[in-house]
Parts: C-alpha cells; sequence; structure tokens
C-alpha cells in the first residue's frame, strides 16, 4: 500500500474544507456555522503567516546584495530600513506610538500618494495605444468612449445635451449586458475550477502536474 | 435545529446539478476516454512559446506575476489558474534556458509561486539554471515596474487577479518592449485594464480554460465541456426569466434571489 504523500494530504484537507464550506452556505445549523467562520478565520490567519516568509524573502535578498555590493546596493540599505525600522518600532511600541504615526503620515502615505498619482500617466499611455482604431473592434471601443467622456465632460452639455444621455445609454445597456454576461461566464468557470480542484484534478497550486 | 435555507434551494440545486454533470463528465466521459472534447484556440496561450522564444532570441529575460489578489478571497480562483499557467511558463523557460523573474504581490502567493518554479525546472532536469533570487517577493507593484524597465524584459506575464496594479504592470512591461501576454478573470471591473494594454489577453473564463488548454488532459477539458453545458442552462433560465418577467410573473426569477 503506498504511503500517503504530502500532495495526497494536501488535496486531502482541500476536499474536506472545500465541500464542508459549501455545504455550510446553503445550511442553517448554528454548530456548522461557527465551525466555518472559524475555518475561514484561520485561513485568513494562515495566510497572514505568509507575510513573515515574504520579508524573509525580502530581506535575504537585500542582505546578500548589500554584502556582495551588487547592482544599486544602496537602494537595498533604503528597502530594508524601509521594512524593518517601522516594523521593530510597530511591534515594540504598537502602531499608535507616535513615531511609528510620523513615519506613516510623512513617509509611507506621501510616497503612496505619489505612485498612485502616477496611475493617471499609466492610464493616458495605455488609452493611448488602445483607441487607435486599427480594427472595427478598435473603432468602435474609441466610439463608445469619446461618447462616454463628452457625456461625462460638463463643458459638452452646452454643446449638445444628446451627450449626456447618450453616455449614461452606452454605460447602462450595451455596457451593462457586456458586463453581466462576463460575470456569469466567469462565475461558471470558477465553479468548474473549484470542482477540479476540490477533487484534486487541478494541481497546478500544488505545483505539480496530474500523473 | 438543522435547516436548508429557504431562499437557497434553487441555488443548491442548480449546485448539485451543476457538480454531478461535471462529475459525470471528468469520471466517465473524461476518464474512460468515452469522447475527446477539443478547446477552441486561445491565442494568449500559444503565444507564450512566442514570447518565450522571443527572449530567447534577445537574450533578455522574462517576468511573471500571478497577481495581488489573495488566496482567500473571491479572486483567489484567478490566481490558482495564473500559478498553473505559471507552471507551464517555468517549464519553457528552463527547457529553453530564459531567465524567469516571478514577483509575487503577495505573501501567500509567494511560496506557492518559489515552488512552482522550482518544480518546473526539476521537471526539465534544470535545476541548476534555478535561481532563488529571482522569485522575489514584491508588494509594490512600481518596484516590480522599475524591474521590469531595469532588466529589459522581452516578455512579460500578467496572470491572476489584478486591479489598478495590473494597468501599472502591462503598462511597464510595454515601455520596457516586452510582448504583455495578460489573464484576468475577476475583478471583472478591471478587465479592461488588462484587454487594453496587453498584447494578448485570456479573459474571463478563458483563463480557467488555459490548464486544460495546455495540459490536453481528457479529464480536464471535458470539464470545459461541461462548463459549456452549464451556460447553455443558465441561458435558457434567464431567457425563461426575462420572458415571464416582461409578462408580468416575477416568481420565477424571485426563486433565484439568495
Amino acid at each position: 500500500m503506498r504511503a500517503l504523500s504530502l500532495r495526497d494530504i494536501a488535496i486531502m484537507i482541500t476536499f474536506v474544507l472545500g465541500f464542508f464550506i459549501i455545504f455550510e452556505y446553503f445550511v442553517k445549523w448554528p454548530e456548522v456555522n461557527t465551525m466555518a467562520s472559524n475555518i475561514t478565520q484561520a485561513c485568513t490567519v494562515i495566510a497572514g503567516l505568509a507575510t513573515i516568509v515574504g520579508v524573509g524573502n525580502l530581506t535575504r535578498i537585500h542582505i546578500r546584495n548589500l554584502t556582495r555590493r551588487g547592482p544599486n546596493y544602496l537602494h537595498s540599505i533604503v528597502l530594508l530600513c524601509a521594512i524593518w525600522i517601522p516594523l521593530v518600532i510597530g511591534i515594540m511600541y504598537t502602531r499608535k506610538t507616535p513615531s511609528y504615526v510620523y513615519l506613516y503620515n510623512n513617509v509611507y502615505g506621501p510616497i503612496s500618494n505619489a505612485f498612485f498619482a502616477v496611475l493617471a500617466f499609466y492610464i493616458l499611455s495605455g488609452a493611448y495605444r488602445a483607441f487607435r482604431a486599427r480594427t472595427f473592434d478598435s473603432f468602435i471601443l474609441m466610439l463608445a468612449a469619446i461618447l462616454v467622456f463628452l457625456g461625462n465632460a460638463p463643458v459638452t452639455g452646452n454643446l449638445w445635451a444628446g451627450f449626456d444621455p447618450l453616455g449614461s445609454w452606452i454605460l447602462n445597456v450595451p455596457n451593462t449586458a457586456g458586463y453581466r454576461g462576463v460575470i456569469i461566464g466567469t462565475a461558471i468557470g470558477q465553479t468548474v475550477l473549484a470542482v477540479r480542484v476540490l477533487l484534486g484534478r487541478e494541481l497546478g497550486y500544488l505545483a505539480q502536474k496530474r500523473e | 435545529m438543522i435547516s436548508i435555507i429557504s431562499n437557497r434551494v434553487i441555488v443548491l440545486l442548480f449546485t448539485v446539478g451543476s457538480f454531478a454533470v461535471l462529475i459525470y463528465l471528468m469520471f466517465y466521459v473524461g476518464e474512460r476516454r468515452k469522447k475527446i472534447f477539443h478547446i477552441k484556440r486561445l491565442p494568449p496561450i500559444d503565444a507564450i512559446e512566442e514570447a518565450v522564444g522571443r527572449c530567447v532570441e534577445l537574450g533578455r529575460p522574462m517576468h511573471f506575476t500571478p497577481g495581488t489578489a489573495t488566496l482567500t478571497r473571491m479572486e483567489a480562483p484567478g490566481t490558482i489558474a495564473g500559478i498553473a499557467i505559471l507552471g507551464y511558463v517555468a517549464r519553457l523557460a528552463a527547457r529553453l534556458g530564459v531567465r524567469l523573474i516571478a514577483t509575487c504581490q503577495m505573501p501567500e502567493t509567494y511560496p506557492l509561486v518559489r515552488e512552482t518554479v522550482r518544480e518546473s525546472f526539476i521537471t526539465e532536469g534544470k535545476i541548476d539554471y534555478y535561481n532563488d533570487e529571482d522569485v522575489i517577493y514584491m508588494p509594490q507593484v512600481k518596484a516590480a515596474a522599475g524591474l521590469m524597465q531595469r532588466e529589459h524584459v522581452g516578455a512579460n506575464f500578467l496572470m491572476g487577479g489584478f486591479w489598478h496594479e495590473g494597468l501599472v504592470l502591462a503598462e511597464a512591461g510595454a515601455i520596457a518592449g516586452a510582448i504583455n501576454i495578460g489573464g484576468i478573470a475577476a475583478p471583472v471591473a478591471t478587465i479592461p485594464f488588462l484587454v487594453i494594454c496587453c498584447d494578448y489577453c485570456l479573459m474571463g473564463e478563458e483563463l480557467y480554460a488555459a490548464s486544460a488548454y495546455i495540459t490536453k488532459d481528457p479529464v480536464l477539458t471535458s470539464t470545459i465541456a461541461g462548463q459549456d453545458y452549464i451556460k447553455v442552462a443558465c441561458v435558457v433560465l434567464i431567457l425563461i426569466g426575462t420572458i415571464l418577467s416582461t409578462m408580468g410573473l416575477t416568481q420565477f426569477a424571485s426563486l433565484f434571489a439568495v
């Protein structure tokens, strides 16, 4: 008799917990509902613990880069300080301590906002490449986008009152119809993938091919 | 006292029916090779080999990310499907000797990605070429964008769940001169980001079908056929519901309200 491998155990856990959570969704049974809620929370905690592995990986890579004086090793110093200083302060003095709040509000916040603002330029360059009418499909996309832009721009209301209702119609009728079609297809695709995973036929996430 | 939640009975029946169809197709039709189903061509998957070949010719590395979605939310299936595609990409990279840089934006995907890449190199007998430092936990996508531009990646694979980050990564790939191959199913609202920015994009359910398409495994392809049967059932139910609701009979549609 073949001994159980780690992969078999992972498949068994997936099967039992997966079907249990599905079962729980349909029944009103306080003990089962509580147990499912606890399992879901435990999964979140386990996933959270993976942060330690991730931070460990980053630290290892950048300490090695620093000790080797590798490319951009000064960036590694910045990164290590950015990870470890707030982490140590947060663990030692909690997140409410003034130094932690100062770092968060005056370093993390502005940098994060600045990075987020860059998104506007990415949208612009993406839109520039997308809205070139190379094919009939891209022409339709471009036309729909222009009409929605015009519908949302306040100034165009003075030119023609029809831009606003036309833009709204495109968003609410053809766009919503297509959107719902994608949602239904995606939901069915997720169901099928879930069945494959629960029955141990989809092993890509276990880093192994099916034998 | 145990009871079935009353407004979920129809959904339960539909779920059980769907599972029964899929299990029948997997274990009776697929496993016993009663019928071999063929999946339509998926150009983004066909383009993966072309993109890896381009990296070989240009001597450039390639970048892969399984997205910024966690494994504990509804976007998780996309991440799982993305990691399955990573296995294929990593095997091609190992076989053709291309450097693969995999960045993970979520910590829980990092161990999965690392093991997938390592196992793929082992499968191809190229474990000596596997570099643990090329699988990086990189929570900020801007860092991954910078890395792509510094390393001049020749191909950029974005497979999983993305919010605005997908746009940043795809544009960074385009600026670096890489072929962008994307795959996204959820969140649905951000699908257009990848569709407009990528040269090829797996959209919605195509992402979930990718592993069946790659492996050509009859059991997996039969589930894709099952997916189409379930879709037909949904369309029929939607049509019946629409007709009855138009006639003022809303009881049928309300049966499916959760």
